[in-house]
């Protein structure tokens, strides 16, 4: 499976490691992660596959959407970005270097360029720091400045992100859940990273503040030329905020693309079914029945050949002995389908 | 009232406080709504605002610490001031209660067929091969593959959706009149979600019974309530039939949390509306509209009194300054402050 970029720089195709002369920020490279299988009792069972061969890229300043049902790997994908997991191979590249060949001072300069946003804020915060504590956390850890230099930063990072300085000397616990999340996003702001990766900032959130948290995150990119790696169940907020959206379906980018061509003009049938399935606030509309039926298959069996053939209403005797490549839709736009939904242009060469 | 005869669930002012060490939340007030058989009524509001409270209440679950003042009729029966002991039969055979999570509903160790049948064995006396044959009718009306293989398995060896499936069939064994569904798709996967949602509208149509759908998700009850009920701060904001709520609100809340609502057509990147601020402290009893310090059209007269039911028909809101009718929403010119 091949990479792909971003809205910034749709047409350049082909994979990463033969890319243009400016690497992107963040490369995958057909990354895997396998866990061991079982439990503590069963030492033989097979591993599970969590992320299978995902290539992926992010441009400077630009969001990459990854968006799939709990159990298709894209929060361990956003964790081997964070180095919160170590691929079993392939490769993580922050600006054309490898994480896993760092040296160690490399490694720390890395570490404080991607930093990570969680979906619960509450768990993420510890409950015994004031606000200024936990914003300031990172910056300790990094060092370089003055108390004094901390303090004032952590004053602008809190205006910044929309809370107010006489909160500061607050615990979490006073907070509420969208508060909360201004504080992930301060604290993740704080050592200037290049990336953030957000597993699902929102989901959690009431829908008004849900609406703030997107604003905020919206204006802190324009301002600080972030890039987003944007993990999320749900479409809306994909849609919303990605230039370029990768979907996973166990393990697997089955489609890739701008947000235009994946919800204007899908391929894959398993986007079809996840944009047919968002409830939309439209009365009396109930969606088309879903297409999709069954469960999600094991990640440490998957099915052979095309791994969304056992729920796919268009599998055929094919989709089961062959695993489809990805190919060309133009634009940027990518799926791995035997049966696409609309035509492709190419066999993208891999 | 499209309900005939009597309403299946008939909710008078009531009010339910939550007594704390030092405090008292005032988490439901001055609530009544009426559910009629076969009618899906949808709660919906911001958290904190007494949807789940309101559910509880109405399942006879509410912890001890709790006191209740209005009347709960299920039929021609009051239930609000019951025993336990008669509480427990209500809940058993008259109301269904399917939580957010599956997985703390049901018993780890129990198999699916002992839990399914529980209440017929309890409440109906059925023998256990009785209860055995009921589980696995009930597991296939709710989409179980293979119910006779399923009533041996535990929990654990089902996936979320399946979990689901299998506390509604719980819920309705008894066949109750009466379904709280308290957020039951939150916890799983849009496709599974989708798969629910459908499930509950044939299950519906086959069994007949009144539901409760409490949701923070406007999409889910745009599709699946009959009418919405919109609650703030422990209290009715507006109510009225689904088409009215969405294309006409009244009560700025509603307004305010529908243009909040993202959705698929939403530019991207576009400024989303938001509503300010946060739901009020329910310890402190204020005099006006609980709305008022986050509303665009708020007054004087807001804070000083709370706005009487006015209303349409079966559309309801408590607002003096409602929304303009055509548009939905607040125009700039006619926002006092």
């Amino acid at each position: 499976m091949t990479a792909h970029p971003t809205a910034s720089d749709p047409a350049a195709a082909g994979p990463p490691s033969a890319g243009p002369a400016a690497a992107p920020l963040l490369s995958l490279v057909n990354v895997t992660k396998h866990y061991r299988g079982g439990g503590v009792l069963s030492r033989s069972a097979a591993p599970v596959q969590a992320v299978s061969g995902v290539s992926l890229e992010i441009a400077a300043g630009t969001t990459l959407g990854i968006v799939g049902e709990s159990g298709c790997g894209k929060s361990t994908l956003g964790r081997m970005v964070v180095g919160l997991e170590k691929p079993t191979d392939g490769e993580v590249r922050l600006r054309g270097a490898a994480l896993a060949t760092m040296t160690r001072a490399e490694r720390r300069v890395a570490r404080y360029d991607v930093q990570m946003m969680f979906q619960d804020p509450y768990a993420a915060l510890n409950p015994r720091m004031t606000l200024a504590r936990i914003i300031e956390e990172p910056l300790r850890a990094k060092g370089g400045m003055s108390r004094q230099q901390r303090r004032t930063l952590v004053r602008q990072l809190a205006g910044e992100t929309g809370l107010a300085v006489s909160q500061l000397d607050r615990y979490p616990r006073e907070l509420s859940g969208g508060q909360r999340q201004r504080v992930g996003l301060a604290r993740a702001l704080a050592t200037s990273p290049a990336l953030i990766v957000a597993d699902e900032p929102v989901s959690a959130l009431d829908v008004s503040v849900r609406s703030q948290i997107l604003n905020l995150m919206t204006a802190l990119q324009a301002e600080h030329q972030l890039s987003y790696l944007m993990v999320s169940h749900d479409l809306t907020v994909i849609h919303y905020l990605a230039d370029y959206i990768a979907v996973m379906y166990l393990g697997t980018i089955v489609e890739s693309g701008p947000p235009g061509q994946i919800f204007g003009a899908p391929a894959h049938h398993y986007t079809r079914a996840l944009i047919d399935a968002v409830p939309e606030p439209v009365p009396g509309r109930t969606g088309p029945a879903s297409a999709i039926r069954g469960e999600l298959p094991s990640a440490s069996a998957p099915p052979s050949g095309c791994r969304f053939r056992t729920r796919c209403p268009a599998a055929t005797a094919l989709c089961a002995q062959q695993e489809p490549a990805l190919r060309d839709f133009g634009a940027g736009h990518r799926a791995a389908c035997h049966f696409p939904l609309t035509e492709p242009q190419a066999e993208v060469a891999s | 009232m499209s309900a005939p005869g009597t309403p299946v669930l008939q909710v008078t002012d009531l009010d339910v406080d939550i007594k704390l060490r030092s405090s008292v939340v005032h988490a439901v007030q001055g609530v009544s709504l009426e559910v009629g058989e076969g009618e899906t009524v949808g709660i919906v509001g911001e958290s904190g605002c007494g949807k789940s409270t309101l559910g509880l209440a109405l399942a006879g679950l509410l912890p001890s610490n709790t006191a209740v003042r209005g009347s709960i009729r299920l039929g021609d029966r009051e239930v609000a001031g019951l025993r336990e002991r008669d509480l427990r039969r209500v809940r058993g055979t008259e109301v269904g209660i399917v939580f957010q999570d599956p997985m703390t509903s049901l018993n780890p160790t129990q198999r699916i067929g002992v839990q399914v049948g529980e209440a017929l064995r309890v409440q109906r006396g059925a023998s256990k091969a009785e209860a055995q044959a009921a589980a696995a009718d009930m597991l296939n009306l709710v989409g179980l593959p293979r119910p006779n293989e399923q009533l041996d398995r535990f929990p654990h060896e089902l996936s979320g959706g399946m979990r689901q499936r299998v506390v509604i069939a719980a819920a309705l064994i008894c066949r109750p009149r009466l379904l709280i569904a308290d957020e039951p798709t939150t916890a799983l996967d849009v496709t599974t979600q989708a798969q629910i949602l459908e499930l509950f509208g044939h299950l519906r149509e086959t069994l007949g019974m009144a539901t409760l759908l409490i949701t923070h998700d406007m999409g889910v009850v745009a599709g699946h309530a009959d009418r919405v009920f919109v609650m703030y701060a422990g209290r009715e904001a507006e109510i009225g039939r689904t088409a009215e709520i969405f294309d006409t609100p009244r009560h700025r809340y509603t307004a305010a949390l529908l243009d909040s609502v993202l959705r698929l057509e939403t530019p991207r990147r576009s400024e989303l509306a938001t509503i300010p601020g946060r739901p009020p402290d329910l310890t402190v009893s204020t005099a006006g509209c609980p709305f008022v310090p986050r509303c665009p059209a708020a007054s004087d007269q807001c804070s000083a009194e709370l706005p009487p039911v006015s209303g349409e028909g079966r559309h309801h809101w408590r607002c003096y300054h409602p929304a303009d009718q055509a548009e939905g929403t607040l125009s700039a010119a006619e926002a006092p402050r």
